[in-house]
């Protein structure tokens, strides 16, 4: 069974000893957002505050996803699912997307609030960070848009600040799902595009707002992952489903001509890197919530948080797709949450010269990866890409710096990646690089090709076997 | 009680002194707990720091660390919520480049 919303996600939670409710007063100003930072760097417990400092009654929910552990609860998977497991359980269900269904009434309706009476300070908003340009409302949500042209429903996750009781500035990045759809099909007209934001809603229907899944509805795709459909029920003043059981509804629009300051902002890189800029503001008209609701928190920093375990999730399926596609005899594909989506490791069967150039030119020919990752690397079967430790073995011992680290400037970029020039982040333009640590081809196994010197390779099965086999009778 | 407000900035000399300009603030000790950081948008006269004045702390708008001499300000008026930018306005200057404000030619 499904979750039905993040108050079942946490009981179950608790089952498993992976939230804590905080009763102590906390406030809303740093604390909040220091606590869950220091969570997700000691790989801590998700956190439900619940004695927010100035909001009597209103909760702040933070980590949901932030662990390997809390992804296999919310997959309905037992807690302590091997990471390669959890992975294919994904790959497995996205291929089959279920349809939401429409209700009438929801919770996410209990309360209404439209024009005047709209106060987004109301809620317990954190400064997540230290020099953050504002108060982040949206940090762990879906932002729902139209494609005026289709039926195409997109939901989307970008950041977003409070600027005053009614507005919020956020960024959307031209090349993304939302940002095409908005600078194509409603700015250029100067039309102001209808949103709904969802906050609050379960883990995995809130997770595919931010995964890139293309121009297909995410709400289909929730129906997949959680294996039941999404419960979704139409906004009060704009032509748009939201999930019933979400906490929190803005509704509103994205406008067309003018834009507000926004940033800077602690990002999911681990650093705070985009400057202050004037980006899109989106009016909220109309605000519903649930009764005692339950606001978000994704503090993005340091590895490892939401988004680096979504998007682990997310790219691996992609990018094994589409080498598979190429005819790449790939073995594995692994974005690993440490890395902050900015690697992705490739396991394959060499064959021919130049295969791991070819596989960082087709890993690289995906937008929605080209943005965010900055380095692919791409190693022989033997390796274990699920083990940080034996990839960077791989790296140091295998990677000729002379010969094997092929760069790819003038690439398409994020302006969110540390290394990268300022001039170049507000460009968009970045580089790009592939570690091939595979043997050359031509080094024959019986003579060129280094032994590997470990447990698994470099002593005869029968050996293998008794030792294993007598491990406890040695005395370990 | 002097009130305290910040404005980002990307350089520590960037507000001029002792001359009138339109500026975005946040404010950091509103009547209102509740309503900090909210911004503001106000015509004001900024001079060295002084004990009796408010403050305006300069932040910098890239990495958010804060300058240690605040400012004075004298707010004279409101100008609204907050500074808005026109599209139109930004472009051919730096921030407005293609890839932050504009879609790609192909959709």
């Amino acid at each position: 069974m499904a979750f039905k919303d993040n108050r079942e996600f946490i009981r179950a939670l608790e089952k498993t000893r992976d939230v804590v409710r905080v009763t102590k007063e906390v406030d809303w100003d740093y604390e909040a957002g220091a606590i869950n930072r220091r969570l997700s760097e000691t790989h801590g417990p998700a956190v439900l505050f619940e004695n927010v400092k100035d909001y009597p009654g209103k909760r702040l929910f933070a980590g949901a996803l932030s662990s390997w552990r809390r992804m296999a609860v919310a997959l309905g998977l037992p807690v302590d699912t091997p990471v390669p497991e959890i992975l294919d359980a994904w790959d497995t269900r996205i291929k089959r997307p279920i349809k939401p269904v429409i209700v009438n009434k929801a919770p996410c309706q209990e309360n209404i609030l439209t024009d005047s009476g709209v106060n987004l300070f109301d809620f317990p908003v954190p400064l997540i960070h230290e020099g953050d340009g504002g108060r982040y409302m949206l940090t762990w949500h879906i932002i729902v848009s139209r494609d005026p042209d289709s039926e195409w429903v997109n939901w989307g996750m970008y950041r977003g600040q409070l600027v005053t009781e009614r507005y919020l500035a956020g960024l959307v990045h031209p090349i993304s799902d939302l940002g095409r759809v908005f600078h194509g099909k409603y700015a250029k007209y100067n039309k102001p595009m209808p949103i709904a934001i969802a906050i609050g809603a379960d883990p995995i229907t809130t997770l595919t707002g931010g995964t890139p899944f293309g121009p297909i509805d995410e709400a289909d795709m929730a129906g997949a992952l959680r294996l039941e459909p999404v419960e979704l029920v139409k906004c009060k003043t704009v032509d748009l489903h939201v999930p019933a059981h979400a906490e929190i509804i803005l509704e509103g629009e994205i406008l067309p001509d003018v834009l507000a300051e926004e940033g800077p902002f602690g990002e999911y890189t681990g650093y705070r890197v985009s400057e202050r800029a004037p980006r899109l503001i989106f009016k909220i008209n109309t605000l519903t919530y649930r009764n005692e609701p339950v606001l978000t928190m994704s503090n993005m920093g340091m590895p490892i948080d939401e988004c680096d375990i979504t998007w682990s999730c997310a790219l691996r399926g992609i990018v094994k797709a589409r080498l598979e596609e190429f005819g790449i005899p790939v073995k594995q594909v692994y974005a690993p949450p440490e890395l902050a989506m900015n690697c992705i490791v490739v396991s394959t069967e060499v064959r021919n010269y130049g295969l791991a150039n070819q596989i960082g030119n087709i890993v690289f020919s995906i937008s929605s990866i080209a943005l965010y990752c900055s380095h692919v690397i791409v190693v022989e079967e033997d390796v274990d890409i699920f083990n940080l430790n034996e990839v960077f073995h791989t790296l140091m011992t295998r990677c000729n710096p002379e010969k094997d680290i092929i760069t790819k400037p003038l690439s398409m970029s994020s302006p969110l990646i540390p290394f990268m020039d300022p001039d170049d982040r507000r460009l968009g333009r970045g580089v790009k690089t592939v570690f091939d640590c595979t043997w050359p081809v031509k080094w024959s196994t019986m003579h060129e090709r280094p032994r590997k010197s470990s447990f698994n390779m470099i002593y005869p099965e029968f050996i293998q076997k008794r030792v294993l086999r007598n491990w406890k009778a040695y005395g370990f | 009680m002097r009130r305290e407000y910040d404005t980002f900035v990307s350089r520590g000399d960037e507000i001029p002194l002792n001359q009138v300009i339109d500026l975005n603030i946040r404010e950091l000790t509103p009547d209102d707990r509740k309503k900090k950081y909210r911004y503001r948008y106000v015509r004001a006269n900024m001079t060295e720091n002084s004990a009796e004045a408010d403050v305006l702390w300069l932040l910098s708008k890239t990495t958010g660390y804060r300058y240690s001499r605040p400012l004075s300000i004298n707010i004279l008026e409101d100008l609204g919520e907050f500074k808005s930018f026109r599209r139109e306005d930004l472009e051919g200057t730096t921030k407005a480049d293609k890839t932050e404000y504009e879609a790609p030619a192909a959709m």
